[in-house]
This record gives C-alpha cells, sequence and structure tokens, in this order.
C-alpha cells in the first residue's frame, strides 16, 4: 500500500483480522446501549462477508430472524449510500452462504457449548468461520475465565472475535476511557473500537497495537443512518 | 336474542400432531353426553375416536378433515371445530380458524412448544383468535407444564399465566388447583364425570398464593375495578374473571389450564373456561368487502333482523350429495329461504340445513347469527360468500397457499379411471390445496399439494373411498425456468405455399424482470400495423408456458417490441403469431436461461446432541443453513433446502436423530439451480420424453 494513501474502514478492520486471525485476536465495540453497537458489528461483518470470507454470528439477545432483519436493514441502507459497491442480488447470495447465525437464550451461553457447537461445523465440514462475532455477552467482574475459554477456541479455529461490550453513560467520561467491567480483561483483547457521541456527531475511536503502515483515518458513525464513514 | 348470542362459543382446537386434540375433543362430546362412550384414537376396542371419522384418519391416528360438531354446556351451545395438526394439512386449519371466534392451543407438558405450534400460533395470530392453552399430558413421564407455559412467553411471545396449578405431576398427576376460586379440583369415576372440590393440599397452598397474585397483577392491566378490589383486598371470582377475559380478548393474555384428557382429568374445567373467557361471536368484529360500493369494507352486524351474509367455509362430499359448512355473520340461515351466491350472483334455495356431529347430522330449522351449521345440496365453491339480497358483499377471502409438489397418478384399469375422475372432482372442490392437471404430452394425470403426506392422503382415499387402484409415479418438483441476460431478436416468418403466403417480421429484445410476464410495445411508424400487435403479444405470452430449452414454463420476461415488417397481401394475425414466437424463441436461447427450482424453508428441532447429524444431512442436501437457535435442551436449525432434495428426509431425520427430532417445511422461494444439476434435469427429462414417445 503506497504509504501516503490511507485505509478505507473496511480495509483497515479486515487488516485486523488478517493479523490476529491465527493468534486468536480479539476485538471490541465498546458503546451505550442504544449507540449503534449490533449495526457496527453487522457492517464489519457485511465487509468481512463481501469478500468471501465465512462469518459466525452469534446472538446472545436476538432471534435469528432479528440477526437476519439487522442485515437486511445494513446492507439495504449500504446500497443507498454507496451505489458504487452495490450488493447485487448475486452478491447477497454470496454473503448469505458465507454466514451463519447462531443464538442462545438468556444465561444458556457458556463457552464450552459454544466449543462443541462450534465443533459440530467444522469437524463435519459444514462451516469454518474466519470471523466471528458475539453480540451480547456481558463483561462481569468474574467472567474473566470465560473469555479467556473463547481466546483457545479462536485460536484453535484460526478466527477473530469481535464482541460488543456496553459501557454505562457515567462510567465514561472522557475518550479512551474504558468501562470498569472491561478494564480486567482488556489485556485479551487487540483492539478496541469506542462509539462516543459528542454532539451532533458519534466519534469511532480505534486503538490497537497493531503496527499500521498508513495513517489511521478518523472515522465516526453516521447518526442516520448508523454506517461507518472516514470523518471529513 | 342477544342472550343466546351471548351463550354461543364458536371454537377450534388446534396444536401439534399427537399433541391429543382429537382425545381432548372425544372427552369433551363425552362430558356433553353427545356420546354415550369413549373411544381413543388408536383404541384397542377398533371404534376410534369421533371426531376421526374417516377410516384412513383411524388408522393412522391423525385428523384429516376438521369435522365440525356441536354440543351444550352449562347452557352454552359450543361449536367446535377439530382441525388437523400435520403441517401439511394448514389450509384445514386456515379455513377453520377463518370462521371461529376463539381457540384452545392443545400443547404437550412432554413436548412443549413445538415447530408445528409456532405454525399454528401464527395462523391463530393471522385471524386475531384469541385462545386459551390447554396443556395437556401432565399424567406422562416428563411432564413440565412450568417448562411449557414458559416457552408459551418466550418462544411464542404470549403472557401466558397460570390459571391453574398440578396437584402431582407424571404418573402421580391427581387434579388441578384452581387458582380463581382457590379449589383444589379432582376427577372421579372410571370416566373422571364426578368432579370434587376441596381445600387445595397443604404442600401448594404457598405456591398457589404466589401464582394467584401473578395472576391477579396481570389481569388488573385490564381491569380498573380489579385494580380497586385488589387495592381493598376485596377481589371476588367474577372480577377476576372479567379481567382475565378482558386481556384475552385484547390478545394481551393467554390463559394456561392443565390436566390430561386421556386420564379424563381437567377437560370439564376447560369447558369452563370456554364458556367464561372466550368470546361470543358479538364481541368480534367481522368485516365484508361491498363490490357494488367501491370495495368498502363493511362492519357485519350479529342481528338475526338484517339481511344475511354468510360463509362456506368448507365443502365435503358425502353419502347423501355436497355438504357444505356455513357459517352465518349476519341475519339469519333459513331451511326454504331463497339466497344469493355473490360470486356467481346464482339464486339458490335452501333445502335441508343441518347441524354436524362428526359424521352423524341432526336437522335444524334455521342457522342462527354467529352459528355454524351446513347445507345439502348447494353447489358453490369453498369461500364463497352467501346473501340475502342481490348485493355483492364477500367476505373477505381466504389465505390459500400455492401447491409445491406434485405426483402423476395412472389408474390400472377402466373401472378405476371412471372412480378416480370422480374421486378428483371431489377432492378439488374439498381442497383449493389441492390440484389436478394433465401432462399434455404424456397423457398423465398430474396431482398437485403442500407435501407428500397431502398427496400420499389422498392417493389413500381414492383407494378406500372409491376402490380406484392407481400407480403413482415418483414425486415431481414444479421448476421453472427464466432469463438472465437481456439478448435482441429479429425474426422473419415467410411462408409461400400458393395462394396467400405469411409474412410477418419482428425486432425487439427481451430481458429479464421481477414479474411474470411484461410485453411493451414500442412500435413507432406502423412498422408492424397496431391490428396485429396484440397477436404479437399473445404469440410471446403462449411461449411462456413452455420453455424451447428445457420446457418448463417460463417467469420473468420483459419483451420489448420496436421494429419489425409487413406485407399488404400475406401478413396476417397468424404471420405475427408465428412470427413472435420464432422471434420468442430466437431471444430466449441467446438470453441465457436457467432453471429454477423451489426452495423449501425447512426448520428441524433437535436435541442438541444431534445438531451435528442434523446440519450435516441439511448440508448434503444442498441445504443452505441460515442459523441455530440453542434452547436449552433442544435447538431449533432454520434452513433453506431445494425441494427435489427433501423426499423422504423424514426418514432420515428420524433415523439421523433416534426420532427426538422433527421438522416442518414451507415454501420460501424460486431459486435457480447449480449447472450440474440443471444438466442432470436436462437429462431426465430427455430420457422422460423418450420413455413417453
Amino acid at each position: 500500500m503506497n504509504k501516503k494513501e490511507t485505509y478505507s474502514p473496511h480495509q483497515l478492520l479486515d487488516t485486523l483480522v488478517q493479523n490476529y486471525r491465527t493468534k486468536g485476536g480479539f476485538g471490541a465495540v465498546i458503546a451505550r446501549a442504544g449507540v449503534g453497537k449490533t449495526a457496527l458489528l453487522v457492517q464489519i461483518s457485511l465487509y468481512t462477508l463481501m469478500q468471501k470470507k465465512n462469518v459466525l454470528h452469534v446472538s446472545l439477545k436476538d432471534s435469528i430472524q432479528k440477526v437476519c432483519l439487522w442485515y437486511d436493514e445494513v446492507s439495504n441502507k449500504m446500497n443507498r449510500l454507496f451505489p458504487e459497491k452495490n450488493i447485487d442480488p448475486a452478491l447477497w447470495d454470496t454473503i448469505l452462504a458465507h454466514r451463519m447465525i447462531m443464538t442462545f437464550g438468556e444465561n444458556r451461553f457458556e463457552p464450552s457449548t459454544f466449543k462443541e457447537r462450534l465443533s459440530d461445523l467444522t469437524e463435519q465440514g459444514i462451516f469454518y468461520p474466519q470471523l466471528i462475532i458475539i453480540d451480547g455477552l456481558l463483561t462481569k467482574k468474574d467472567n474473566r475465565s470465560d473469555f479467556k475459554a473463547l481466546k483457545t477456541i479462536a485460536k484453535e479455529h484460526s478466527a477473530f472475535i469481535w464482541f460488543t461490550i456496553q459501557s454505562h453513560r457515567h462510567e465514561i467520561t472522557h475518550s479512551k476511557e474504558f468501562p470498569p467491567s472491561f478494564i480486567p480483561i482488556k489485556d485479551l483483547f487487540d483492539a478496541t473500537l469506542q462509539v462516543i457521541p459528542k454532539g451532533d456527531s458519534i466519534d469511532i475511536e480505534l486503538l490497537t497495537q497493531m503496527p499500521i503502515d498508513a495513517p489511521i483515518p478518523e472515522l465516526m458513525l453516521d447518526p442516520e443512518t448508523m454506517l461507518i464513514r472516514q470523518s471529513n | 336474542m342477544m342472550e343466546q348470542i351471548q351463550k354461543l362459543r364458536n371454537i377450534g382446537i388446534s396444536a401439534h400432531i399427537d399433541a391429543g386434540k382429537t382425545t381432548l375433543t372425544e372427552r369433551i362430546l363425552f362430558y356433553t353426553k353427545r356420546i354415550h362412550t369413549i373411544h381413543d384414537v388408536k383404541g384397542k376396542d377398533g371404534v376410534g375416536a369421533t371426531m376421526d371419522f374417516m377410516e384412513l384418519e383411524k388408522e393412522r391416528g391423525i385428523t384429516i378433515t376438521s369435522a365440525a360438531t356441536y354440543c351444550k354446556w352449562n347452557g352454552f351451545e359450543i361449536n367446535i371445530i377439530d382441525t388437523p395438526g400435520h403441517v401439511d394439512f394448514t389450509i384445514e386449519v386456515e379455513r377453520a380458524l377463518r370462521v371461529l371466534d376463539g381457540g384452545i392451543l392443545v400443547l404437550c407438558s412432554v413436548g412443549g412448544v413445538q415447530s408445528q405450534s409456532i405454525t399454528v400460533d401464527q395462523q391463530m395470530t393471522r385471524y386475531h383468535v384469541p385462545c386459551i392453552a390447554f396443556i395437556n399430558k401432565c399424567d406422562r413421564s416428563g411432564a413440565n407444564p412450568f417448562r411449557v407455559k414458559d416457552q408459551l412467553i418466550h418462544k411464542l411471545g404470549h403472557n401466558a399465566v397460570m390459571l391453574q396449578l398440578p396437584i402431582g405431576l407424571e404418573a402421580d398427576f391427581q387434579g388441578v388447583v384452581d387458582l380463581i376460586s382457590m379449589k383444589a379440583i379432582y376427577f372421579d369415576g372410571s370416566n373422571g364425570e364426578n368432579i370434587r372440590m376441596e381445600e387445595i393440599p397443604a404442600e401448594l397452598v404457598n405456591s398457589a398464593a404466589e401464582y394467584r397474585d401473578m395472576l391477579i397483577d396481570e389481569a388488573s392491566l385490564f381491569s380498573d375495578e380489579l385494580t380497586e378490589a385488589a387495592l381493598e383486598d376485596q377481589i371476588t371470582e367474577s372480577l377476576l374473571i372479567d379481567g382475565i377475559r378482558k386481556g384475552l380478548l385484547a390478545k394481551k393474555i393467554t390463559p394456561v389450564l392443565l390436566g390430561s384428557a386421556y386420564k379424563n382429568k381437567g377437560v370439564q374445567t376447560l369447558l369452563d373456561a370456554v364458556t367464561t373467557l372466550l368470546p361470543d361471536p358479538s364481541e368480534i368484529t367481522n368485516q365484508a368487502i361491498n363490490y357494488d360500493d367501491n370495495n368498502t369494507e363493511v362492519v357485519l352486524e350479529n342481528k338475526s333482523d338484517k339481511p344475511l351474509v354468510a360463509l362456506a367455509f368448507k365443502l365435503e362430499d358425502g353419502p347423501y350429495g355436497q355438504l357444505t359448512y356455513i357459517r352465518v355473520y349476519q341475519g339469519i340461515l333459513q331451511k326454504g329461504a331463497t339466497i344469493y351466491n355473490s360470486r356467481t350472483s346464482k339464486k339458490i334455495k335452501v333445502g335441508r340445513v343441518i347441524r354436524m356431529h362428526a359424521d352423524q347430522m341432526e336437522d335444524i330449522q334455521s342457522i342462527s347469527t354467529g352459528s355454524i351449521g351446513a347445507l345439502f345440496g348447494v353447489d358453490c365453491a369453498s369461500g364463497d360468500t352467501f346473501t340475502s339480497e342481490k348485493i355483492q358483499l364477500s367476505m373477505l377471502s381466504m389465505f390459500v397457499p400455492e401447491p409445491v409438489i406434485s405426483l402423476s397418478i395412472k389408474p390400472i384399469d377402466n373401472k378405476s379411471e371412471i372412480q378416480i375422475s370422480k374421486a378428483l372432482t371431489r377432492f378439488t372442490k374439498e381442497d383449493p390445496t389441492f390440484k389436478v392437471s394433465v401432462n399434455s404430452e404424456t397423457n398423465e394425470t398430474i396431482i398437485s399439494g403442500m407435501g407428500e403426506l397431502h398427496l400420499e392422503v389422498y392417493v389413500e382415499r381414492m383407494r378406500r373411498e372409491y376402490n380406484a387402484d392407481v400407480e403413482i409415479g415418483e414425486p415431481l418438483v414444479a421448476y421453472r425456468e427464466t432469463i438472465t441476460k437481456k439478448a435482441d431478436f429479429n425474426y422473419i416468418h415467410k411462408k409461400q405455399t400458393g395462394g396467400a403466403g405469411q409474412f410477418g417480421r419482428v425486432a425487439g429484445f427481451m430481458e429479464p424482470v421481477e414479474e411474470h410476464f411484461v410485453f411493451t410495445n414500442k412500435i413507432v411508424g406502423g412498422s408492424i400495423p397496431t391490428q396485429f400487435i396484440s397477436a404479437c403479444q399473445k404469440g410471446f405470452k403462449d411461449c411462456m408456458d413452455k420453455s424451447p430449452v428445457y420446457e418448463f414454463p417460463i417467469t420473468g420476461v420483459h419483451v420489448v417490441i420496436n421494429d419489425g415488417a409487413s406485407h399488404s397481401v400475406d401478413s396476417s394475425e397468424m404471420a405475427f403469431r408465428a412470427a413472435s414466437i420464432g422471434a420468442f424463441i430466437e431471444g430466449y436461447r441467446k438470453a441465457k436461461p436457467t432453471i429454477l427450482e423451489p426452495i423449501m424453508k425447512v426448520v428441524v428441532e433437535t436435541p442438541p446432541e444431534f445438531q451435528g447429524s442434523v446440519m450435516s444431512s441439511l448440508n448434503k442436501r444442498r441445504g443452505m443453513i441460515v442459523g441455530s437457535q440453542d434452547q436449552g435442551n433442544y435447538c431449533t436449525i432454520e434452513s433453506y433446502v431445494p425441494l427435489s432434495e427433501m423426499f423422504g428426509y423424514s426418514t432420515v431425520l428420524r433415523s439421523s436423530t433416534q426420532g427426538k427430532a422433527q421438522f416442518t417445511m414451507e415454501f420460501d422461494s424460486y431459486r435457480p439451480v447449480p449447472v450440474s444439476i440443471a444438466e442432470q434435469i436436462k437429462k431426465e427429462s430427455e430420457l422422460s420424453k423418450k420413455k413417453s414417445h
């Protein structure tokens, strides 16, 4: 890549996944409730799916139908906003073929169960995820061991996992500050995308240790569509 | 009159197959004294349950035809429609729900909410039918009604509230605690006919109080009087029932009752709930469309002095001629009256009016407002509306799904041929999802329906009821073809064989489109004279019935004609029609045609330990797995699978999951088949063509 050229948001996210995949990389989308964590994760997933890479979307709060609706909604908005990257019916079919959804009822998600389900998929050659999205897993004082177990699973399957991490209004007052519940597990993560509403705009701050050979673009969430775009 | 309608209930009993609804109906008929002995569905006495009157139903233990029946309980008149539980017969369920005011959702306390229950529940929601849940089979090993209640909440989104608590469970199931009267109810006698009410057993007193509080909390949201009474601690039974009823009618509460129909427990209390909680016809708003008045919606009034509006919701061809099941929405339907079929505008004289009780009937003088009955000898189709005046009033049409599978049938002798024809005429009139056609090439009779079992049952019925022996072919998938790119055509049809010749040139292009067929005329300057344009359109449209490539029906083509030529003497409609056919064939071959196949949405419910093998079985069938939903002791797998790969899947699923998994399947969309499969289909169709010649 030309050093003067900045990364596009999806190139940047893809580079992250590629660099950390084999090491069982972790990424976190940190935001308050209702700010757009799921929409952001679905976009990350769609960027990966458009490159014909497999994504396993794990939801701990929504049903399969609801997750499908998220994808329909976000892709429709992407089509409207970026007609040049039009997701035509053929590409959509490819996306669906590379996507698998797994949902767990409340309090039913255990790393051991997840490992079993994932093995069901891979051992029979049904699906090998390159990116896993886990939406709705809560960070608690005592579940560092769960995240560690998931890290082992990610490493075994050479997959990068993006999580949603919910923060609370009173917890974060400055940028680059993490919710207290996240701090004990912060070391397990290779990248964080922090979503911070600022006046009329919603900024996205990327923090990563990954050496990047080009300037990191300033990202924001379009408040109307909840799509990622570069700040002007 | 008003009092009469308030004491009327039209209810349906819907559930998953084997949840026990036919047994439940049988017990209801026994306790309401419509029958005097009890026969079980797969009974040892060889009689079978009263509602399953067809021989085949008795043998398979499934209910095929929704028999309507009438009974009385505590001065209330109840019309019950027993509905089939298998997905292949959903049209029966749909029809029943159309005319019902309330429903009983029967659930198995062991199996819980299964995929078919979800389908049935969606149907109830579509027709806004308020329902009460009856958790049956509480005597079975593994019974857990509380888990089923939770599933009602989480899987079906119902606000389920317990109206009863079980006294003992599994083999120890003795009776129920009624949370309204706060009494324990036991069902004594050899058939559970003697009700004994006692104080609540000491060990259940606390939990009964806790569940009653929950019930009051929910019901008070719909009744201010109940809230006030709760604050003053002066709740009466009638106030509580009133609150629950208001919530139920608004479809915001689903009261849950318990029992075991097989062990004769909990049926009478369910009947009490039907009469006290479910709505009477006057509490439901029914609308009709007035075609004479710009298709406006008319609200029907449940008054006998208003003009008649009635709906024929089911036809049956019995030994005494055609039987038409009718629900009267407005006015009164009297024997000897003259009524009009609003679809055909034909005048009909009402002959015999009857009330059905499974396969027995009782002559009556009239069918009153809100009630259900049947007529003899009325020529009509299922879904027709009858009115007393010559007005174009029609009840909202019923949702009829398109058939997805077909089968060729062949009579083995002449006698069978005549019988088959009789049987098919009857079946197609009775069931709008069952269709019959003739393959013009092979001359075979093709029957189409909603699934393998659906067609199997009709073939069986031909054998049993009509003594018609038939040979059946392999199930056939309804393939289609479409084009994938734009292509030009320019075709000259020219024939000179002495006398007047034939000449026509048609040019333009065709392109893919969402609709079935679109024709656009862009001819300027009269290169094709206006009088021949419709012949061109007809020529192109005729080609859609059978493709020149794989010979399947075509869909999704936009034809544009923009040039052409004619001859003052030799051009004719016939010549341009022929030219259009030639042009279509020329363009179609260039437009990269592809075969489309029906894709089914397949939902499998399985214990989690078989998830891998179920996914693998779907994967092997070219299925696209959308995802899996973990529900603890079972999981749901959603997928899209081509119909052609689903034949015999039930056997495969049973053997790979020790019979513990089940699936439902419904048509989703048409999708292009992969090239290798297209080749195979082409070879097979060529082979079958050779065979038929």
